[in-house]
């Protein structure tokens, strides 16, 4: 047993509660939007720290007999080892596979069995994440399961289940990348964004290629350098009693083994595109339409800078979606959005072309829109609305056992605040015009990427780089 | 400018510091065995559901929850894809979600502002628009949903512009395995025989009449419930309502006329079909095949549904241990009974490996053929009855997932009790009914295979070796 067992296990919870108030204003009617009212979301938790640096964080919630519990590792696609792209991905269906107590099947065996309504695990850029809910009454149950792989997974690895697990991923490779229309896109554009050894680079699903060339070396030496609890946080959410929770945490988890990860401030450090100009590519799928694909980095998650650019780049994505579909024509959709990351975020715009729409006058739109030379087409109202709509989706997340599970999860690594929301979201709020007109310069100004997909019957679906068609 | 104060505030909260449990005070044997459950029992309380109706018949069905600001709603018809020339619905949904009749710039923002996300669409035996909105914009919420469902305009641009889409699309996304799967198990004739877009003729036989003939009977008086569930209350909700469909029309034609017959599944199952085929479509991707084992099953208020769904469910989780969790040869396949007024398919399907389809398709027959021969032990059906039993206590996690629940019981005709009643009667299931299901439903005559793969004719070869019966078809396109 390691460091964290032993006297001093300490139930230290603290309570943390955040009443948030934003703008709820309404937008219609061309007039400016009502004066901001306040809007209530009462979030209330407990959060401790383990001696072994296990995060816990509580909420109680019994409005349904039902409790998630939300395993955040703090590694993840940008972790992975050199060479070896995907493998954090491989890894996370590795800890299904079975651990010291729980052999291979059991661990869904005994889930089902207990009425498990939903579990799962994915690997993002910065985190991997497992969870469950279940019937409330089980809540022991998923924490042993959940202890068990944390604390002994190595103790059931094989290679017989290693390489069918390898073939899994293989074929979620296939099935939602390589067979799914424009799978390959984000690959392609991101590895122009950022430069070759920036860990966003490459996307967590990694390449065939390169998880054929793991190993079970690589498992062991994974999981002992990521997968302790000094690296993770455990959240529980729904109908349970603190105490009893407090008490069962402590005897599953407390006793973990746990070390320090490595280069941990490093690793977090913010990574900006070094892009300077606009990278134009030409992607070839066998799709329906041309589309014109736009990326551009972004600050880190959850500062201040990422609210300002946030904000900019949805107002940028309701003026070209006007200019585009309802004034010109040129286009039958467009989406938009910001993805919050830990060493730099990216926002991304895909405006899907009609029949003879000019792709340069389109990305002429698009970079117009994110200019700093368009301060005066900057209306209070779409501010307003702007920062509604993102407030909105926050709120959104918070409202299912397991998504507010894992929201606290993901502010709590991000920030160390799990009920960060409140501070986020007043981040949103302060955002006013001359910060929008700001980050379109700061951000949106410099280098992006340009992709022009071109349809063409017989490429792959998924998309391929092409020197065809340049733009 | 940062103006706005942030309120939070932090708290030791005592009280629970004793909560901590004694170090190691059993040692590590705790961790040999799975804990046992806790004794307090989940409790489901079904949502209190409060009702009203307009003084022309629109019912409203209110549950009031107020711990987030957010309010779900479902405009629901009873009017589906079923009575309609095929690929009207699925038509008339997507345009009208786009064609409110003042849409704008100043709209796109509003609605943005609200994410009220107003969607529209269809199934076989429903109409609906939708709308997650945050409370404070429910008013403008509904009234949105309120112009997709009253005031849709089919504009013959974006019509032709759809059609034109759709026939481009058809030569790609021809090979989604559920819809390849009523051609095989529904006759010509049948609403659903070339899925819920339709063939390439029923696409040139759309017309705009059609489909404003079709969205104007669906959301006209006698067929609509709006169901509201969240930050709300019933007379908030009566109020934004009656705003929004006051006006609801008569249906065309005059009084509301009957939901027009539709063919029962098993009446509509191609007459004669013979001993189990395997229909191989030949595909584009060379790694990966599709398969899709699907058969028929009871109507949603049938006396053996239950039991069905608890042999679809099963049928797909041992479908799923075999083909993925044994063999590594999918990223996964899953089970599921479709619920209709008129029975819905029973059907395991997913994406495999071309290099192992054969075996997969082999190992679905098999959980197939297992089930129409032997009864559930014990373990395994009450495992199965454990998870069904809890979808309705999950499902109301959400507020769209209450609305959506009610507005699913709104369409099938069942009583709000169901919501209690359902879990019940999952809990009375026998064995023995499962059983009996599956040798009415299951057998193997009646359950047909679809392939999309790559090299159709080795595939035969590989099937027919086997001694399965395998017809090779061009893409349906």
């Amino acid at each position: 047993m390691g460091a964290g067992a032993g006297a001093g296990r300490v139930a230290l919870v603290v309570a943390l509660t955040a009443a948030t108030a934003t703008t709820a204003a309404c937008g219609g009617g061309g007039s400016d939007p009502k004066a901001p009212s306040s809007l209530t979301i009462p979030l209330s938790v407990g959060k401790m720290k383990l001696p072994n640096g296990l995060v816990v964080v509580l909420d109680e919630d019994h409005h349904t007999p039902s409790v998630a519990v939300n395993v955040s590792y703090h590694v993840g696609g940008k972790d992975d080892p050199r060479g070896r792209s995907g493998f954090a991905h491989l890894f996370e269906h590795l800890m299904f596979q079975g651990s010291a107590h729980v052999k291979k099947g059991e661990l869904d065996e005994r889930l089902q069995a207990a009425g498990v309504q939903d579990r799962n695990g994915h690997t993002g850029l910065d985190r991997t994440v497992y969870y469950e809910v279940l019937p409330s009454n089980q809540l022991d149950l998923a924490l042993w399961l959940e202890s068990d792989r944390m604390g002994f997974l190595l103790a059931s690895l094989d290679q017989a289940n290693f390489d069918r697990e390898r073939n899994v991923v293989k074929n979620e490779w296939r099935q939602n990348y390589a067979t799914r229309e424009l799978g390959f896109v984000r690959e392609i554009m991101r590895s122009r964004l950022f430069p070759g050894d920036h860990p966003y680079a490459r996307l967590p699903i990694g390449t065939p290629e390169e998880l054929d060339a793991a190993t079970l070396d690589d498992v062991r030496a994974f999981f002992s350098t990521w997968y302790v609890p000094s690296n993770a946080t455990l959240t529980v959410v729904g109908d349970f009693r603190t105490a009893d929770a407090v008490k069962s945490i402590n005897r599953y988890f407390a006793s973990l083994p746990t070390h320090a990860v490595p280069n941990d401030a490093e690793r977090r450090r913010p990574r900006p595109t070094t892009l300077t100009r606009t990278a134009r590519i030409t992607i070839e799928a066998d799709v329906v339409d041309r589309r014109v694909i736009v990326e551009y980095a972004a600050p880190p998650w959850f500062t201040q800078e990422y609210a300002d650019a946030n904000i900019a780049f949805d107002m940028a994505g309701s003026l070209v979606h006007w200019w585009l579909v309802d004034e010109h024509e040129w286009a039958t959709d467009v989406s938009w959005g910001c993805e919050p990351a830990e060493l730099a975020s990216v926002c991304q715009m895909s405006v899907r072309l009609k029949a003879g729409a000019p792709p340069d006058r389109v990305l002429g739109a698009i970079e117009t829109a994110l200019s700093d030379k368009s301060q005066a087409d900057v209306p209070r109202r779409w501010v307003v609305q702007s920062v509604n709509a993102e407030t909105a989706e926050l709120v959104f997340d918070f409202e299912s056992l397991r998504d507010r599970a894992d929201q606290y999860g993901r502010y709590e690594q991000a920030t160390g605040n799990p009920v960060f929301l409140a501070r986020w979201m007043a981040k949103l709020t302060s955002v006013d015009r001359s910060d929008v007109y700001d980050a379109r310069k700061k951000y949106f100004a410099g280098g992006h990427v340009a992709a022009l997909v071109e349809p063409v019957h017989g490429a792959p679906i998924g998309g391929r780089l092409t020197t065809r068609g340049a733009w | 400018m940062r103006g706005l104060a942030v309120l939070v505030a932090a708290a030791f909260a005592s009280p629970l510091l004793g909560a901590a449990a004694p170090a190691r005070a059993d040692g590590d044997d705790f961790r040999a065995t799975p804990p046992p459950p806790a004794a307090r029992p989940s409790t489901f309380r079904p949502p209190k559901i409060e009702e009203a109706r307009l003084a022309n018949g629109v019912r409203v069905l209110v549950v009031e929850r107020h711990e987030l600001p957010i309010v779900a709603v479902r405009i629901v018809s009873d009017v589906g894809a079923a009575s309609a020339p095929a690929g009207v619905a699925r038509f008339a949904a997507r345009l009208a979600r786009k064609s409110r009749p003042d849409a704008s710039f100043l709209e796109g923002p509003r609605e943005l502002s609200s994410r009220a996300r107003v969607d529209a669409f269809v199934g076989y035996d429903s109409t609906t628009v939708s709308a997650r909105v945050l409370s404070t914009q429910l008013e403008n919420a509904v009234d949105f949903a309120g112009d997709v469902a009253l005031k849709a305009v089919f504009r013959p641009l974006a019509f032709e512009e759809l059609r034109k889409r759709r026939a481009d699309e058809r030569k790609r996304d021809w090979s989604d395995t559920v819809e390849l799967a009523y051609g095989v198990m529904y006759p010509q004739g049948h609403p659903l025989h070339d899925g819920f877009w339709g063939s390439e003729s029923d696409l040139g036989a759309i017309t705009l009449p059609a489909m404003e003939a079709y969205w104007r009977r669906a959301f006209s008086q006698g067929h609509v419930t709006a169901v509201l569930v969240g930050d709300v209350t019933l007379a908030r909700a009566t109020e934004v309502v009656e705003k929004a469909f006051g006006a609801l029309p008569s249906p065309p034609g005059g009084a509301a006329p009957p939901l027009p017959p539709t063919p029962t599944v098993s009446a509509a199952l191609v007459p004669g079909r013979g001993p189990r085929s395997i229909v191989v479509y030949e595909g584009e991707t060379p790694e990966l095949a599709k398969v899709v084992v699907v058969g028929p099953g009871p109507t949603r208020t049938a006396a053996d549904f239950d039991a069905m769904l608890v042999l679809c469910h099963a049928l797909g989780g041992s479908a799923n241990w075999s083909v993925r969790w044994e063999s590594g040869f999918t990223y996964g396949v899953h089970g599921w009974l479709e619920a209709r007024r008129d029975g819905g398919l029973c059907s395991v399907s997913g994406d495999v490996e071309r290099a192992h389809v054969a075996e997969a398709v082999v190992q679905i027959l098999n959980a197939y053929a297992k089930r129409t021969k032997e009864a559930f032990e014990e373990s395994e059906l009450a495992r199965t009855k454990d998870v069904l039993g809890h979808v309705i206590p999950a499902q109301l996690d959400t507020a769209e997932g209450t609305a959506g629940w009610i507005a699913d019981l709104v369409v099938r005709k069942l009583p709000m009790s169901e919501m209690t009643d359902w879990p019940a009667r999952t809990e009375r299931v026998t064995s023995a009914a499962v059983l009996a299901a599956a040798q009415r439903w299951a057998e193997a005559s009646r359950e047909q295979v679809v392939v999309v793969a790559t090299e159709p004719q080795a595939l035969k070869r590989d099937l027919t070796a086997l001694g399965y019966e395998v017809v090779v078809r061009p893409p349906p396109r």
